[in-house]
């Protein structure tokens, strides 16, 4: 096989070669045996070539690596972060959806349970410094960097592309009241408690127990990726069944693979109540003033 | 320069001047491309959206050293063929680092559970099993539909060596697939056995 025969096998394969000059190489091709053979051997494998399926990457993972280029390019982020609902929603749509949450919980539910023992009026009052809802810590958990789930491999954040999360510190179940009666701000990592401080009293009304001690989860993490999307349809759901107010989240707890949510109910550091609910499911696991 | 390539031109500048919405249409204008050549020469699907992140990453930090002299395209496809090569080359260390703790290399049983589990179709076994040079080339113009100048430009080698590559690559995909024909040689040595 020298170049001239070479030039003519890829002329004829890769259209390099039209009208007759292409005719010309075929009828030159079908005179010698051995040139026919290595043009069926080139034909074959192309065949078998345009036979593989396309490929193509998914939309999770473009939008996953996206979003990690905008990340270590630090270009601005106006990529939407995904998340696990069925459906991509971009953050503003988030924010809104939080916002919308935090309206039923401070103005709907208390306007509706006017008159009963508890009187939003109550919480409101010991709250002149109340800015910190829900709202802000849903805006901070998509957009902060430092408690967004990290994207650096492309392939892991594909993996990861469909949640929207941020950090809350880690507690056990049996330090929720010790938890709150030292009112940490809200949503500061710093203010995670350590396993020294268990031991407490539980909640009184803690209906699932914590069957093993959280101190080897502490051990291994102080916070917990929690997931916005469920919290805020948790606040909603049970928006009639928790006292009215701010409802902040303020630590978690991670037991058998079940994640309770624990709430600070008031405004700012001025905690009224504490509320928790198992994320999952919604369920108000404990309430206490 | 095609109207592509111009358009492509237009969109570095923008780029660089920070407007974000030219990174997303350059995004939308050649990710599949590049994902699809990564997938092709590096077979999973992991590594290749690893390799094409890491290009992009190269191509913009690096954007402002772009010459207009070629196709941003033509560059950005070099950058991926050869980020591409990296990650081979990462890959073979890696395999070299770990067979002596994991495998009897002289045990047949290793290639035997190999095949077993094997169940991707033939033609992308034999194209795996090409040389990544041979492979580079049969990706870029035949699967991914670039003339043979343009894979010249892209692989920087001259268009000679492209047309070689290509032919015995396809060749090689082709004995690989049990498609090629007894040779004469062949059939002197299968007569001189029976």
């Amino acid at each position: 096989m020298n170049d001239a025969d070479l030039d003519i096998i890829l002329g004829i394969t890769n259209g390099r070669l039209t009208g007759q000059q292409k005719q010309d190489a075929l009828d030159l091709i079908a005179a010698d045996p051995e040139l026919s053979e290595e043009l069926a051997i080139q034909v074959s494998a192309m065949d078998e070539l345009g036979a593989l399926e396309p490929a193509h990457m998914t939309s999770s993972e473009k939008l996953a690596l996206r979003n990690s280029l905008v990340e270590q390019l630090h270009l601005e982020p106006v990529v939407p972060v995904a998340r696990t609902s069925k459906q991509s929603r971009p953050w503003w749509q988030l924010a809104l959806a939080s916002a919308a949450a935090l309206l039923v919980a401070i103005v709907v539910v208390p306007s509706m349970l006017s008159g009963s023992d508890n009187s939003s009026s109550d919480v409101v009052a010991i709250a002149p410094e109340a800015t910190k809802t829900v709202e802000t810590d849903v805006s901070r958990g998509d957009t902060d960097a430092d408690t967004k789930t990290e994207t650096t491999s492309a392939a892991a954040a594909a993996e990861t592309a469909t949640t929207s999360t941020f950090a809350l510190p880690q507690i056990t179940e049996d330090s929720v009241q010790e938890f709150f009666a030292t009112a940490p701000a809200p949503i500061d990592t710093e203010s995670t408690i350590s396993a020294d401080d268990q031991g407490a009293a539980g909640a009184e009304d803690v209906t699932d127990e914590t069957t093993e001690p959280s101190a080897s989860s502490l051990a291994e993490s102080n916070e917990i990726p929690v997931d916005l999307v469920q919290i805020e349809e948790c606040l909603t759901e049970r928006a009639l069944d928790i006292p009215d107010g701010e409802h902040t989240p303020m630590a978690a707890t991670l037991d058998n693979g079940v994640t309770t949510i624990h709430f600070g109910v008031g405004s700012g550091s001025d905690i009224a109540y504490s509320v928790s609910i198992e994320l999952e499911t919604c369920t108000i696991t404990s309430t206490a003033p | 320069m095609t109207d592509r390539a111009d358009l492509d031109i237009a969109l570095i500048d923008r780029y660089l001047s920070g407007d974000i919405d030219a990174f997303n249409e350059l995004m939308d204008a050649h990710e599949d491309r590049v994902f699809a050549i990564c997938l092709r020469i590096l077979r999973t699907r992991e590594a290749a959206l690893d390799a094409t992140q890491d290009t992009f990453l190269t191509v913009f930090r690096k954007a402002d050293r772009y010459k207009a002299t070629a196709a941003f395209s033509t560059w950005l496809y070099r950058v991926t063929v050869n980020t591409c090569y990296d990650y081979l080359r990462k890959e073979k260390r890696k395999r070299a680092d770990r067979l002596p703790e994991t495998h009897d290399i002289a045990d047949p049983r290793s290639q035997d559970e190999f095949e077993a589990v094997d169940v991707r179709p033939q033609i992308e076994v034999a194209l795996d099993a090409l040389s990544p040079e041979f492979k580079a080339a049969v990706v870029l113009v035949d699967l991914e539909g670039m003339s043979i100048e343009q894979a010249s430009d892209t692989l920087e080698v001259p268009i000679g060596t492209i047309k070689s590559r290509l032919f015995r690559a396809r060749k090689q995909l082709s004995q690989s697939l049990g498609n090629l024909r007894p040779s004469n040689e062949h059939r002197i040595e299968d007569t001189g056995e029976s």
